[in-house]
C-alpha cells in the first residue's frame, strides 16, 4: 500500500505544472527587472574559479575527512581510556571508570548464577590489585592505607553481592521445598560448591597478602584486610551450608520415595477382612495375611 | 532535472557576479518545482504564480547582497518560497483583522478553514491532491518535498529548519494520516 501511495503522490509531479506561457512571460519580466537594477556585469576571473574549486574541495573532501578523523579520535580515545582504566589501581582517576565498567558488565548478565561467579572474579581482581599496591615501592604508608581501604571496600561489595545471591538461593530452595525437581537441586549444589571453592581460593590469596602486609609493619591495614578475609570466609561457609542443606533435602526426598513405594505395595493388597476370609487369595497366602493382621 | 553539485556551485558563483544568464538558468531549472511547492500551500494557481515569481526575485536580491556562503541552492530556494507564503498569509490576515491581537491569534484556524472551503469547491476531495490538501500544512509540506520534489531528508531538514530525526517522524505521521484519510474516503492502494 505504501509503495502505491508514494507512486500516486509522485504522479503529481506530472499533473501539476505551471502554464508554459506564464513561465516564459515571468522569465522575461524577471530578466528585464534584474538587468535594469544591475547594469554592469562583472566578469569571472581566475581567482573566482580558484575559490570555487577550493570551496568544492573543502565541502566534498576536507570536511568528510575531518569528520572521519574526529570520529577516529573519539573512538581511539575512548578505547585507550577503557584500556588504561583496565590497568588502573585505587587512587587513580580511572579506577572509578574501571569499577563502573565492571558493574555494567555484571548488570548485563541476565543469569544470577553467572553474575555471582562474575562478582567472585571481580573480587579476585581486587586481590591481584592488592598484591600490586603492597609491592608498589615509594608510596607513603598513609596513601597506601587509603588505597587498600578503597580496594577492600570494593572487594566487600563484590562478596556481599555473592552472599546475597547465596541467601536468595537458600530462600528459594526453602520456599519451593519438595516441588523443586532434582535437576534444579543438582544445579544449586553445583553452584554453591563452585562459589564455595572460589571463595576459599580467595581466602588463601588474601591470607598470603596479609602475611606480606605484616612484613611491611602496617597493623591497621592488616586489620582491614583481615576483615575482608573474614567476610569471604563467611561467604564460603554459607555456600557450603547451602550445598549441604540441598543434599540433605535430596536424601530425605529419596527416603520418602522409598517409603512411598512400600506404601504403594501395601495398597495393592486386599482389605484385612477380605484377607481373613481368604477371598481372592490362594489358601497359603490367606493364612499368612491373617497372621500379619493378628 | 537536478544539477550536479559542481554545476550548481558554478551557477551560484556566476550569480554572485551578477550574471543574468546564470539567473535565467537557475530559473529554468527550478521554476516548476518551486511553483509546485507553493501551489500546494496556497488556494489558487494565481497565488502560486505570483509567489513563485516573487521568490525568484528575492533569491536574486539575496544572492547579490549576502556575504555568506550558500551551501545548497535548492534548499535555499524552497526556504525562500516557504517564507514568502508565510509572509503572504500574515499580510492577508493583517488586512482582514487589523489591530485585533486576539483575533490575529486565531487567524491560522480561520485561514485553514477558508482554505478548506475553497479546496472543497476546486478539488475532488477523493483525489490524492484533495487528500493532501486536507492534511495539515506541516505534513503536506514534508510529503511534497520528499516524494514530489525528491529532496533528501537532510535537505528537507534544512528547508524546514528542523532536525533530521523530527523530519523523519513528521514524514512517518504524515503518511499514516494520508493512508487513514484515503481509506476513510474509500480509496485503497495495493
Amino acid at each position: 500500500m505504501e509503495n502505491s501511495l508514494i507512486k500516486e503522490i509522485k504522479n503529481l509531479r506530472k499533473e501539476i505544472c505551471p502554464r508554459p506561457e506564464w513561465k516564459a512571460l515571468t522569465r522575461d519580466v524577471l530578466l528585464k527587472e534584474i538587468s535594469a537594477s544591475q547594469p554592469e556585469r562583472v566578469k569571472l576571473g581566475i581567482g573566482d574559479y580558484f575559490n570555487l574549486v577550493a570551496q568544492i574541495f573543502r565541502q566534498n573532501l576536507v570536511e568528510p575527512v575531518v569528520v572521519m578523523i574526529l570520529m577516529m579520535v573519539v573512538f581511539l580515545g575512548s578505547s585507550l581510556t577503557i584500556n588504561a582504566a583496565f590497568y588502573s589501581l585505587p587512587g587513580s582517576s580511572l579506577y572509578p571508570v574501571k569499577i563502573a565498567l565492571e558493574n555494567t558488565h555484571a548488570a548485563l548478565v541476565t543469569d544470577a548464577n553467572q553474575r555471582a561467579e562474575l562478582k567472585i572474579e571481580f573480587a579476585q581482581k581486587r586481590v591481584a590489585e592488592l598484591d600490586k599496591i603492597i609491592d608498589e615501592p615509594g608510596v607513603n604508608p598513609q596513601e597506601k592505607k587509603r588505597q587498600i581501604e578503597t580496594l577492600v571496600a570494593e572487594l566487600k561489595n563484590n562478596v556481599t553481592d555473592v552472599n546475597n545471591h547465596i541467601s536468595k538461593m537458600n530462600q528459594s530452595m526453602k520456599q519451593s521445598d519438595s516441588n523443586v525437581n532434582m535437576e534444579d537441586k543438582e544445579r544449586t549444589v553445583k553452584m554453591a560448591l563452585t562459589l564455595s571453592s572460589k571463595a576459599q581460593e580467595l581466602v588463601k590469596s588474601l591470607d598470603t597478602k596479609v602475611e606480606k602486609i605484616s612484613a611491611a609493619d602496617n597493623v591497621e591495614v592488616k586489620d582491614i584486610v583481615s576483615q575482608a578475609v573474614q567476610s569471604v570466609q563467611d561467604t564460603s561457609l554459607s555456600a557450603q551450608q547451602l550445598a549441604q542443606t540441598v543434599n540433605e533435602e535430596a536424601d530425605k526426598a529419596d527416603e520418602g520415595t522409598v517409603k512411598g513405594v512400600t506404601n504403594d505395595s501395601d495398597a495393592s493388597l486386599p482389605p484385612a477382612d477380605q484377607a481373613q476370609d481368604g477371598a481372592g487369595l490362594p489358601a497359603d497366602q490367606s493364612e499368612s495375611t491373617s497372621d500379619i493382621n493378628k | 532535472m537536478k544539477p550536479s553539485k559542481i554545476s550548481e556551485k558554478l551557477l551560484l558563483l556566476r550569480l554572485k557576479n551578477k550574471d543574468p544568464e546564470a539567473f535565467a538558468q537557475i530559473y529554468d531549472l527550478y521554476v516548476t518545482p518551486i511553483y509546485r511547492f507553493i501551489y500546494f500551500k496556497v488556494a489558487s494557481r494565481q497565488d502560486a504564480e505570483d509567489l513563485t515569481s516573487e521568490a525568484f526575485l528575492k533569491i536574486w536580491q539575496y544572492i547579490k547582497e549576502t556575504e555568506d556562503e550558500i551551501g545548497n541552492l535548492r534548499a535555499l530556494l524552497y526556504r525562500t518560497a516557504r517564507n514568502l507564503v508565510i509572509d503572504s498569509y500574515r499580510q492577508k490576515a493583517k488586512r482582514e483583522f487589523v489591530q485585533d491581537q486576539e483575533v490575529l491569534e486565531a487567524v491560522k484556524d480561520e485561514r485553514q478553514q477558508s482554505l478548506l472551503n475553497k479546496i472543497d469547491s476546486h478539488f475532488e476531495i477523493k483525489s490524492i491532491e484533495g487528500i493532501l490538501r486536507q492534511l495539515k500544512d506541516e505534513y503536506r509540506e514534508v510529503i511534497i518535498l520528499r516524494f514530489v520534489e525528491d529532496l533528501s531528508i537532510t535537505e528537507i531538514a534544512g528547508v524546514l529548519d528542523k532536525s533530521k530525526g523530527s523530519v523523519r517522524v513528521i514524514l512517518h505521521r504524515a503518511l499514516k494520516v494520508t493512508r487513514e484519510l484515503l481509506s476513510k474516503n474509500g480509496k485503497q492502494f495495493n
